[in-house]
């Protein structure tokens, strides 16, 4: 369990032009003895939370770095894990075909062991993510199928049959109405979680197996990140893709690399930019300048960060499709991927033999 | 989120989906917020209060407090507070936070752990008790004997029993001024009871029934009748209101239903539908609105069968009848945002009505849509032309820089309506009927917004409580 902690200018980051994006490396985290799987940060932001391939989770202090405690989850490895909104449970995925539910809070651990174990899977379950209101649980599996789980009883309330191949991916619309699974057959489904109903499918036009797939925090679209280096928005409604993201540092054709949205930094110098309007000129701003400019808040900018196999970690502005930063420091394939709440640290995990944790804060 | 995919999908339900095990008295939904109508609350006959989860249909809180049947619930505006009001003369406002004290859930909105429940006793037993839309320190209770009590809980506490006195007129000799009172009181009017009261959907009005037939409108900050508005002879037993506030529904004793259009800004009611079941003259034991307003819904109370009626409400057409099993119902409610009703039956069994919606094979294969029936298809001229590639990527990127908002998380969840009354603010007719409503009005958005409560969160949701074991009926299965 060490901690490094990274001086700045050893691995500058690499800007193209000027962008509000600088995230600088803050510490890299070395404790899992394998592959590092998932990582997550805690809703109140106090907490990174990571999962490896060895099978144990380790908390650290997301501001720091330090290490705060370690659980033993599984004998096998861990493919995914899921907090709950309410910040109160853990939820593990395990190649030994199980789901575990754990608390987060030591202290309310009352017996050892996990507070739920989810069985159903018949081979290893490879995502898993707490439903809106922690009372629903959805898993994808190997096994083609995905399983939504109610919690308080531990057992399953609807089993979802239909991919041709293991299930990569599961998420939740925003309601926990909507159900989404994505998989190695390169399709994207929706479910109707009361029913069980498929309700529609998104697929790609190369049919490339979904790495990764989940509702924006607007539940009009959908984002997804396929084996074929590509990260595209689809409309919810007529299934459309409204933005594709590619860049030459962003490889993922083999491991499935996640990626994310989040709300960016608005960047200083193109807001002052945006007040003086090259239309407005002739007006005479004297007396309108000053009024309007505070009021008027710049919203924040829709950004996407993603892994790459190259071990580089990329940064895009949505709404332009253009790389803002790519942090490298990484040897190995980026798997492990987390944005903190306020979109100010992303910690980024690797594949073997590298196995560690890098965080960055701007 | 259903409908915005399917929007065909029919817009009431059709047959009984799934039980529940219960002993409730009443049921209630949640009605607004982001999770509006993932929670329905019942009553037990035996003063037992259930929090059900209407997706995984279990349990998740179960509240003990009272000692006889519960008959009216009534949830906070985000959902945190649920009153509920007993036959045993008490009314509890459970605070739904905290499930176990080990347990501290996250909560945006500041820290809150400490439970405040709290008990409110009233000398007689309650029928039904209704938070105030927007601050669950006020409560409208109605009791049995045909009592109307607003209690605020704030600072020092006060009570007031409502009674039917306008304006000018002094308690108990009212009859001496009634010639001014337009010509619904103009007969000598004898003192009637007040029935039944609900708060209007925005706070600003409390709507009451009278025992002769009469609708009062109470202003409640003053506590004094603002109009009357006589609908009929017979006493009115029951009201209720549409989530938007913009239509009303009365049960009289005469047996018949009358849906109200009520005037966003008086507050005046115009009626303009009364059903009535004339063969079997059946009395009814619940009536609401569907969640979007289109429909109304009145559950009969019928000795031997359990129906609830639905009618459209724009045209007064019956357009179903859902039959149940052979128990008489006893309360029923209407899901605030989809096609779902549940009823209690009088066993205490808990009924879920849904539609049943066929499978929609097109939906597994992308691109594919289901049409209702043939169509030529007449292909573009263009259609299968090659077309150059470059062209193709230019005609690409300048479509994708179309500008598209991921971040802004959807706003269109049930919320309660907002009081309207900045309408006339600087109109010049200063004594005009709508201004003196207006500032009416407006006093009573500031009175309830003073002393605000916990509620504050809209994304509140029940945490569970996993450090129990799973309940006891799922182990003996294993």
């Amino acid at each position: 369990m060490a901690i490094q902690l990274d001086s700045a200018d050893t691995a500058g980051p690499s800007t193209e032009g000027p962008s509000a994006a600088c995230f600088q490396p803050a510490a890299t985290l070395k404790a899992h003895t394998r592959a590092v799987t998932a990582l997550r940060f805690s809703h109140d932001g106090t907490t990174l939370v990571s999962a490896g391939a060895d099978g144990y989770v380790h908390f650290w202090n997301a501001a720091n770095g330090e290490h705060k405690r370690s659980l033993r989850a599984h004998r096998m490895g861990i493919n995914d894990m899921s907090l709950s909104p309410d910040g109160l449970y853990l939820a593990t995925a395990s190649d030994d075909g199980t789901a575990l539910v754990f608390a987060m809070d030591p202290l309310a651990q009352s017996r050892p062991g996990p507070l739920r174990t989810l069985t159903g899977h018949t081979a290893p379950v490879l995502s898993v993510a707490f439903g809106p209101r922690a009372n629903l649980l959805a898993t994808g599996s190997y096994d083609e199928s995905a399983i939504v789980w109610d919690l308080r009883r531990g057992k399953a309330i609807q089993t979802l049959p239909a991919h041709a191949e293991a299930i990569w991916t599961v998420g939740w619309d925003a309601e926990g109405a909507l159900v989404l699974t994505g998989g190695a057959d390169g399709l994207i489904r929706l479910w109707d979680v009361n029913t069980g109903q498929c309700l529609k499918t998104f697929d790609n036009e190369s049919n490339s197996p979904v790495s990764s797939a989940a509702f924006t925090p607007s539940t009009f679209f959908i984002m997804s990140a396929t084996l074929s280096s590509t990260i595209r928005i689809y409309s919810l409604h007529n299934g459309k893709v409204l933005k594709t993201l590619q860049a030459s540092e962003y490889v993922s054709e083999k491991y499935p690399c996640p990626a994310l949205v989040f709300a960016g930094q608005a960047a200083p110098q193109v807001n002052g930019h945006a007040e003086k309007d090259p239309n407005s000129m002739d007006v005479d701003d004297g007396a309108l300048s000053a009024a309007p400019a505070p009021a008027r808040k710049t919203p924040r900018p829709a950004w996407v960060v993603a892994g790459s196999e190259n071990g580089k970690t990329i940064i895009w502005d949505l709404q332009e499709r253009r790389v803002l930063q790519v942090l490298e420091g990484h040897t190995s394939p980026v798997v492990a991927l987390a944005v903190h709440p306020s979109g100010k640290s992303i910690a980024t995990g690797s594949l073997e033999p590298e196995k560690s944790i890098k965080l960055w804060h701007t | 989120m259903q409908q915005l995919l399917n929007p065909f999908a029919q817009k009431y339900p059709e047959a009984v989906d799934s039980t529940l095990s219960s002993q409730a008295a009443s049921v209630r939904f949640n009605q607004s917020g982001p999770f509006a109508g993932h929670y329905l609350a019942a009553g037990g006959s035996d003063g037992l209060v259930e929090v059900w989860d209407v997706e995984s249909r279990g349990v998740v809180r179960v509240l003990e407090g009272h000692v006889k049947a519960v008959g009216g619930l009534s949830w906070s505006r985000n959902n945190r507070y649920l009153l509920s009001a007993s036959l045993d003369g008490t009314a509890i406002i459970w605070d739904l936070a905290v499930a176990s004290p080990l347990l501290r859930p996250h909560n945006p909105a500041g820290s809150a752990t400490v439970s405040r429940s709290r008990t409110i006793r009233f000398d007689a037993p309650l029928a039904t008790a209704q938070f105030h839309p927007r601050n669950s320190n006020i409560i409208l209770a109605t009791l049995t004997c045909n009592e109307v009590v607003l209690a605020d809980l704030r600072g020092e506490g006060r009570r007031d029993v409502l009674e039917d006195v306008m304006e000018g007129e002094q308690d108990g000799e009212g009859q001496n001024d009634e010639g001014a009172n337009g010509e619904e009181a103009a007969a000598p009017r004898k003192k009637s009871s007040l029935a039944c009261a609900a708060w209007s959907p925005c706070g600003s009005r409390i709507y009451a029934g009278t025992s002769s037939g009469v609708v009062l409108i109470i202003d409640p900050v003053s506590r004094l009748v603002l109009s009357r508005i006589r609908v009929g002879t017979s006493g009115i037993r029951q009201l209720a209101f549409d989530a938007s506030g913009q239509n009303l529904i009365l049960s009289s004793s005469d047996r018949a239903l009358r849906v109200l259009v009520v005037n966003p800004r008086t507050g005046e009611l115009l009626p303009i539908h009364r059903f009535q079941d004339i063969i079997n003259r059946t009395p009814w034991h619940a009536v609401g609105f569907s969640g979007d307003g289109e429909y109304v819904m009145g559950g009969a109370g019928h000795k031997m069968a359990h129906n609830v009626f639905v009618w459209d409400r724009e045209t007064g057409a019956l357009v179903k009848v859902l039959e149940g099993p052979k128990e008489p119902l006893v309360d029923c409610d209407w899901h605030p945002t989809r096609p779902i009703v549940a009823s209690a039956a009088d066993s205490g069994d808990i009924h879920i009505w849904q539609t049943r919606n066929p499978d929609k094979w097109a939906a597994f294969a992308a691109g594919f849509e289901e049409l209702e029936e043939n169509v030529e298809y007449d292909e573009r001229e263009d259609e299968f032309d090659i077309e150059d590639e470059d062209e193709q990527a230019r005609k690409k990127n300048v479509a994708e820089d179309e500008v598209i908002d991921v971040l802004s998380p959807q706003d269109d969840y049930p919320q309660r309506p907002q009081p309207l009354y900045d309408i006339h603010e600087d109109g010049d007719d200063d004594d005009s009927d709508d201004a003196r409503m207006a500032r009416m009005v407006r006093a009573a958005a500031e009175w309830a917004a003073q002393g605000p409560d916990d509620d504050t969160w809209d994304g509140f949701y029940l945490s569970l409580d996993l450090l129990d074991p799973p309940p006891n009926e799922e182990n003996r299965d294993d």
